[in-house]
């Protein structure tokens, strides 16, 4: 049993083998060896946790990826924005969520977590234009309307593909 | 982690103003993960992400313009490029220095750079390259390319060359075989002398320009890989590359791009080496002969320090010569953790008769390689089903709890009599929880199933399971068909079930699978795999090696078998309960009869006519 204190100070407990997907963690059980020392994390707040939780329980058992299989599947990945359902499902919260959910799979070092909510990020931003973009992330467009002009012309090859 | 120091650092950022300090913009102002995002997208969606502002801009064109493919492309951002008269692209005006000043803002993200003249939609005249070469600012026109693969004249390709690059891929034209390549493997050598990987891809003869391969080869003093077609690393090649003190690799490919030479010139593959030959070689793997490779691999000052070896024979390999092969290995190559013996194989004609045991691998071929204590993963590919049995199986399994690939021959082009059934799985799922890639030759019949364990363990960490051409249990006919072997349809009204003696010719080229003969090994399995394991079925076997109709089409509908056992599978993993599925495919069994592959006369066995063309041509890729 593992114990994790949030940044809003709430325990969970939780077996070892679900919490190990955090690569974090699992260096920081490591690191303490056999303790019933609660693990502090000040940068997750209890609802992310725990969604975090609900997915680590979800895919437990699942063979973690490891230095080789990474370099493969970054072939694979490339350019693919497929979730599966259950993912999919998962990851259909609130913008605010989402974005918080990416923050923890960062800290805490989930990478398939991570995978689905980038992805999840990039799907929003397919087949906007970039004023749909700006609006959409509330960015300013620091271009000149010809520096956004020159650079359309030279990217226009990519724009049918 | 540098991720997390980007985290603290986008966190300090974030702090200083208001509205930024959203969550959605301390993800977006974290470059690694900005960056991450905008790596699932496509170039149009990254065309439109370069406009959003200045810090997108400068990721989504790093990503653009990271791999270029189409020199069209990337000239045209210097000046305005049109067809003229003799069917290439040519500048309109020359570039200008201001032109070039604009190309900084593209050149440096370039990090490699393929051009196939023949398949580019815009192939340049020669004119452009001198164009660039006389009007540029600065030599390198792209600083930062890393990775060079050409497939055009070679004079052009030289004013790309630079002391940074690290990858070199040319395609040799056969007119080499007459004019020697010497002067422009001079500028290889001397104007990339940093290259770690050399991709020779040619289709005609080593020998014609072996002595320049091996002077070239030998000047790259920081080669650590060589990559050439099938039947080029030649006695001669051997000898130069073997003094490299960083050479690590030494490969062929079977992509048709990369070509094949003359299988002659390797025949008699056979070098002598010297002291400290090939001090760093890990990775080897060539075409030539088990008895040959026995021979290398037993001479003096011999790679024998290999992690990894990959010999593909143009021999169909008798076993003694495999045996002989495994038992070198196993007292020389303590290092090994990845093996694959690939004999060849003739799939011109179906043979039915059992295999002469004779001509089999069986356990005395493997059984050496027990003693080998890093092997993880053992590729054997054989013209005949390997010879062992179920008792053998539970011996290997126990022998390598660390194997995490195993292929046990399971794409023999003599298709039928395999020794093993799936319950042959059982041990590698008790044993060897590493196992992440397992390829066997089975069968999957009642009476096979009648045989396997009720309750059999679960693979831990299996990902594939590649059945090859294992005969799928196809039901018996229940119409008359037109193949010339089949039973009357009487029998199979009484049965309801798989006759063995019905041929087995005639059910697999005549019908497509049913859900119900899917079910029970699909049961069986949705017992076996874990929830992430996918079931791929067909064969790999070399794209230009001739399959004759009989085989292909028996492959094909053992294909189209294992598929719709690899999309029950997950759907008995959902029912889990064993009684649940238990019952689903009772009903089936009484309700649905032959229902999939018999509904139909003349249409059905059209619509898998049309499956097997397509099954065909999927079926052959090689990996």
């Amino acid at each position: 049993m593992v114990l994790l204190v949030t940044s809003d100070n709430e325990q969970f407990t939780t077996e070892k083998d679900i919490v190990e997907r955090s690569v974090l963690i699992k260096n920081m059980l490591e690191d303490v060896g056999e303790s019933d020392q609660p693990i502090p994390l000040p940068n997750v707040s209890s609802s992310v946790l725990k969604k975090v939780l609900e997915y680590c329980e979800h895919h437990r058992g699942e063979p973690l990826p490891t230095a080789d299989s990474e370099q493969s599947q970054d072939e694979t990945r490339k350019r693919t924005t497929d979730i599966s359902e259950w993912d999919q499902k998962f990851i259909t919260v609130d913008q605010e969520m989402l974005f918080e959910i990416i923050l923890a799979a960062n800290y805490l070092d989930i990478k398939s977590l991570l995978d689905v909510g980038c992805k999840t990020v990039a799907n929003m931003i397919k087949g906007k234009t970039p004023e749909e973009i700006r609006k959409l992330f509330n960015i300013v467009n620091d271009f000149t309307p010809e520096e956004e002009a020159q650079i359309k012309k030279e990217n226009e090859w990519a724009e049918d593909r | 982690m540098p991720l997390a120091i980007a985290l603290r650092r986008g966190q300090l950022n974030n702090g200083m103003t208001g509205f930024e300090s959203s969550k959605v913009h301390r993800v977006l102002d974290i470059p690694e993960l900005l960056d991450m995002i905008l790596r699932f997208l496509d170039d149009a969606s990254n065309a439109s992400n370069a406009r959003v502002c200045k810090q997108w801009s400068e990721m989504a064109l790093d990503i653009l313009w990271h791999d270029v493919r189409d020199l069209h492309r990337l000239f045209g951002l210097l000046a305005p490029l049109q067809k003229t008269s003799d069917d290439g692209y040519s500048f309109v005006r020359f570039p200008e220095s201001n032109d070039w000043k604009r190309f900084d803002h593209y050149r440096r993200r370039v990090r490699s750079l393929s051009y196939h003249a023949a398949e580019s939609p815009h192939p340049l005249h020669p004119s452009v390259f001198d164009d660039i070469a006389r009007t540029r600012t600065t030599l390198d026109i792209l600083p930062n390319m890393r990775s060079l693969t050409w497939d055009a004249p070679l004079p052009l390709s030289v004013m790309f060359m630079h002391g940074c690059l690290k990858v070199f891929a040319v395609h040799l034209p056969g007119s080499l075989r007459d004019t020697s390549p010497a002067p422009f493997f001079h500028d290889i050598a001397a104007r990339m002398p940093g290259l770690t990987h050399l991709d020779l891809r040619l289709s005609f003869p080593m020998r014609h320009i072996e002595e320049d391969v091996a002077t070239l080869v030998k000047s790259l003093l920081k080669l650590q890989k060589l990559t050439l077609p099938r039947h080029a690393f030649t006695t001669k090649l051997a000898e130069e590359a073997a003094q490299l003190a960083h050479l690590v690799c030494v490969e062929f490919q079977y992509l048709s791009e990369q070509g094949t030479c003359d299988p002659d010139d390797t025949l008699s593959f056979s070098p002598a080496l010297e002291d400290g030959a090939f001090p760093a070689l890990a990775d080897f793997s060539t075409t030539i002969t088990f008895s040959a490779t026995t021979r290398f691999l037993d001479s003096p000052y011999a790679p024998i320090n290999l992690t990894a070896l990959y010999i593909d024979s143009p021999l169909i390999e008798p076993p003694s010569d495999v045996q002989a092969l495994t038992a070198l290995i196993a007292t020389h190559c303590h290092l090994l953790k990845s093996l694959a013996l690939v004999s060849a194989v003739d799939a011109r004609t179906r043979l039915t008769s059992p295999p002469p045991k004779d001509a089999c691998v069986n356990m005395d071929t493997l059984r050496p390689l027990f003693r080998c204590p890093n092997l993880t993963s053992l590729e054997l590919v054989h013209h005949y089903p390997v010879d062992v049995s179920m008792h053998d199986m539970e011996e290997l399994a126990k022998a390598w709890p660390a194997l995490e690939v195993l292929l046990l021959g399971n794409e023999p082009a003599y298709i039928d009599h395999p020794s093993l059934t799936l319950g042959a799985l059982v041990p590698f799922a008790r044993w060897c929880p590493r196992l992440r890639h397992l390829g066997m030759f089975v069968r999957a019949d009642g009476e096979a199933l009648a045989e396997v364990e009720r309750s059999p363990p679960t693979f831990v960490s299996l990902r594939t399971l590649s059945l090859g051409v294992s005969p799928f249990p196809f039901p018996p006919p229940a119409f008359p068909s037109p193949s010339a072997f089949t039973t009357s349809p009487s029998t199979q009204d009484e049965t309801g079930t798989h006759d063995d003696d019905v041929p087995e010719s005639a059910s697999d080229e005549t019908f497509s699978p049913s859900t119900t003969s899917a079910a029970a090994p699909a049961l069986f399995l949705s017992r076996l795999l874990p929830a992430s394991c996918t079931i791929d079925a067909g064969v790999t076997w070399d794209e230009e090696l001739p399959i004759g109709m009989h085989v292909a089409r028996a492959v094909a509908a053992r294909c189209d078998g294992w598929m719709r056992v690899a999309e029950l599978v997950p759907l008995f993993v959902e029912v889990r309960g064993e009684e649940r599925a238990e019952r689903w495919r009772g009903e089936r069994e009484e309700g649905g009869g032959y229902g999939g592959g018999g509904d139909g006369d003349g249409g059905g066995y059209g619509r898998a006519k049309k499956k097997r063309a397509k099954r065909q041509g999927e079926v052959c890729v090689v990996c």
